[in-house]
């Protein structure tokens, strides 16, 4: 009985997640433009987002600021996560903590201490800021990721490699880095979903002009929406479901 | 090769203090066992000698040199990790091979020695595996052919055993003191197990709360050993406490019984409260109470055999006693039966 009510339970949860995001697929294929039924299957959003050029702009931008960001989050987020792992287990601990508590503040509150701050030191809204502002936001969570996996690991790898001759920067290249790969590479992704999503901080800190696909898909939402984006958010998602797969499949090629 | 030695050495973690003044001297090529419960700080010292910590007084010296101010990878030690810290992502031929990379070798030469090297431990052939795939035991020895492939200056052991099976454990026992002769190499091993530590080291030193408690011979630190600590970590032993009666002779009162004729360590005084330490295959089963030393009678408490030996207890005024005979002279004893346990003022320390 309470086996059926579990199965019923995670069915519930998962149509919560996906219905929503399957009646968007759904509604980039219908002929209506206001989402109504009857169904009838069309392309024509499709077509017309290949026209919409301040739409593919905004997904490039996003996609190009996500990745910098994401690949810098990366690397800090990395070399920050070892700086944790030499304190022992105590200071690690107070790192994590302070690293959980940024990830608490809200984006919303983050982004105008960002603007505010950026103010006082005189560059206000601008790219630089813009990236920085997201990297702040990104990094914890890289962070985070790698310090997990270091803590799981333990030292003695690394020291052993140390033992056996390897300098510390050898020794992190060829033992402690490969083994340290996976939680790098998935702190790399989480750090460009949360700088693709993070639609407070664009808006508070992209320059003018600068619009990330968030800001272009709010301006057509308050402007008049376009069922354009029901396809964009479809190709979106394809290409986010792929990259899943492909990581799924990498994972499964390393052993794991 | 070369000597190892900590000269008075103290360290701490934080506020804790985990080694106080602790020495250690381990000659050329004598393998030395280190041995205590957890806690004890023996894998601290460990950790000093490979350059993993630094002391914060005295100091680490390596064939005679101050290594204070080295980092791990210039002390050339080989070390092996309690879980044997092998590279998951590199082949066996890639671990062993690891330190003579690290060391600039040529491609043939790492293969050659890294080939002998697994010969040495018997994996030869196994070079292509990955760690995953081996038993606990094959690791172990990918561990030790690893460390010993760089002709360390010393091997270093951090409970090298503790993560096998017992069978494999004592196989692989042999095999390190096999190994370690036929290489001529210092070592150091860190166990909490006093049957490791007294079957591989040509010396012991117990340590106990950061402390050195007693350094010697395996077997003179366990037939005399110098404190109750020692007497009990090291093997089993039966402690009495009591007092001194009539110091020239030998006369100490226990609760409930009498010990004559017992050797005291010199300068005893009359009155002086003493620990009797007496090992449980010191016992002999006795037909009376005859000559000096020490008898206890009372019915058996309980009495198992395990092959060779036949382990049990006996109760009497002064609690539990515990004795350990080879089986034939178990005979016809059985739980209940009466019987008297004596010991020869030989078979008694008085601690």
């Amino acid at each position: 009985m309470s086996g059926v009510l579990w199965r019923g339970w995670v069915w519930l949860v998962l149509a919560l997640v996906y219905l929503p995001i399957l009646a968007l697929i759904a509604m980039s294929f219908n002929a209506s433009r206001y989402g109504t039924f009857p169904f009838e299957f069309t392309l024509r959003w499709y077509e017309a987002l290949a026209e919409n050029r301040r739409l593919w702009e905004a997904t490039l931008r996003s996609l190009w600021l996500s990745l910098a960001v994401a690949a810098a989050a990366g690397a800090i987020g990395t070399m920050a996560a070892v700086w944790m792992s030499r304190f022992g287990r105590g200071g690690a601990r107070a790192m994590q903590g302070l690293l959980v508590t940024a990830i608490t503040v809200p984006w919303l509150i983050l982004a105008i201490a960002i603007l505010l701050a950026a103010l006082w030191v005189g560059v206000g809204r601008g790219l630089v800021t813009l990236f920085l502002g997201s990297l702040v936001v990104a990094m914890p969570y890289a962070a985070l990721v790698v310090a997990t996996r270091l803590q799981g690991l333990g030292p003695d790898a690394g020291l052993a490699a140390r033992s056996l001759g390897a300098g510390p920067v050898r020794a992190f290249l060829l033992v402690t880095l490969p083994l340290i790969a996976r939680a790098v590479m998935s702190g790399v992704m989480l750090a460009f979903v949360i700088t693709f999503n993070n639609f407070p901080l664009h808006f508070f800190l992209a320059p003018f002009g600068f619009n990330t696909l968030p800001m272009e898909i709010y301006s057509y939402v308050i402007s008049g929406y376009v069922p354009d984006i029901n396809a964009l958010s479809a190709i979106i998602l394809g290409g986010a479901v792929m990259l899943g797969l492909a990581v799924m499949g990498w994972r499964r090629l390393r052993g794991g | 090769m070369a000597e190892l030695e900590l000269d008075r050495v103290g360290m701490s973690y934080g506020n804790t203090r985990v080694l106080h003044d602790v020495s250690l001297q381990v000659p050329d090529g004598r393998f030395h066992a280190v041995v205590g419960p957890s806690g004890s700080g023996k894998t601290s010292a460990l950790r000093l000698l490979a350059g993993f910590a630094r002391p914060d007084a005295g100091q680490v010296r390596i064939g005679g040199h101050d290594v204070g101010a080295l980092p791990p990878e210039r002390r050339d030690l080989g070390i092996v990790f309690q879980n044997y810290a092998l590279f998951p992502h590199m082949d066996i031929a890639g671990n062993v091979g690891f330190g003579l990379r690290m060391r600039g070798a040529g491609r043939a030469e790492i293969r050659r020695r890294t080939g002998e090297m697994l010969e040495l431990v018997g994996l030869g052939g196994l070079g292509a595996r990955y760690p995953d795939e081996l038993s606990g035991g094959q690791q172990q020895r990918v561990a030790l052919a690893r460390a010993l492939v760089i002709r360390p200056k010393a091997l270093l052991l951090d409970e090298p055993l503790s993560a096998l099976d017992r069978k494999i454990r004592q196989e692989m026992q042999l095999e390190l003191r096999r190994i370690q002769r036929e290489a001529g190499v210092t070592a150091v091993i860190v166990t909490h197990d006093q049957e490791e530590a007294l079957s591989l080291g040509d010396r012991l030193t117990v340590l106990d709360a950061g402390r050195v408690c007693q350094e010697g011979p395996p077997f003179e630190v366990y037939n005399h050993p110098a404190s109750v600590f020692v007497a009990g970590f090291l093997g089993n032993a039966n402690l009495f406490a009591g007092r001194v009666r009539a110091a020239a002779e030998g006369r100490v009162a226990l609760k409930d019984a009498e010990a004559v004729g017992l050797h005291l360590p010199p300068g005893t005084a009359e009155g002086a409260a003493v620990t009797l330490c007496i090992r449980p295959e010191r016992w002999r089963l006795a037909a009376d109470a005859e000559g000096p030393g020490l008898a206890l009678a009372g019915p058996i408490r309980h009495l198992h055999q395990t092959g060779e030996t036949g382990n049990g207890a006996i109760d009497t005024p002064l609690g539990p006693v515990a004795f350990t005979v080879l089986s034939p002279a178990l005979g016809d004893l059985a739980t209940g039966k009466p019987v008297t346990l004596h010991a020869t003022p030989r078979d008694i320390q008085v601690l």
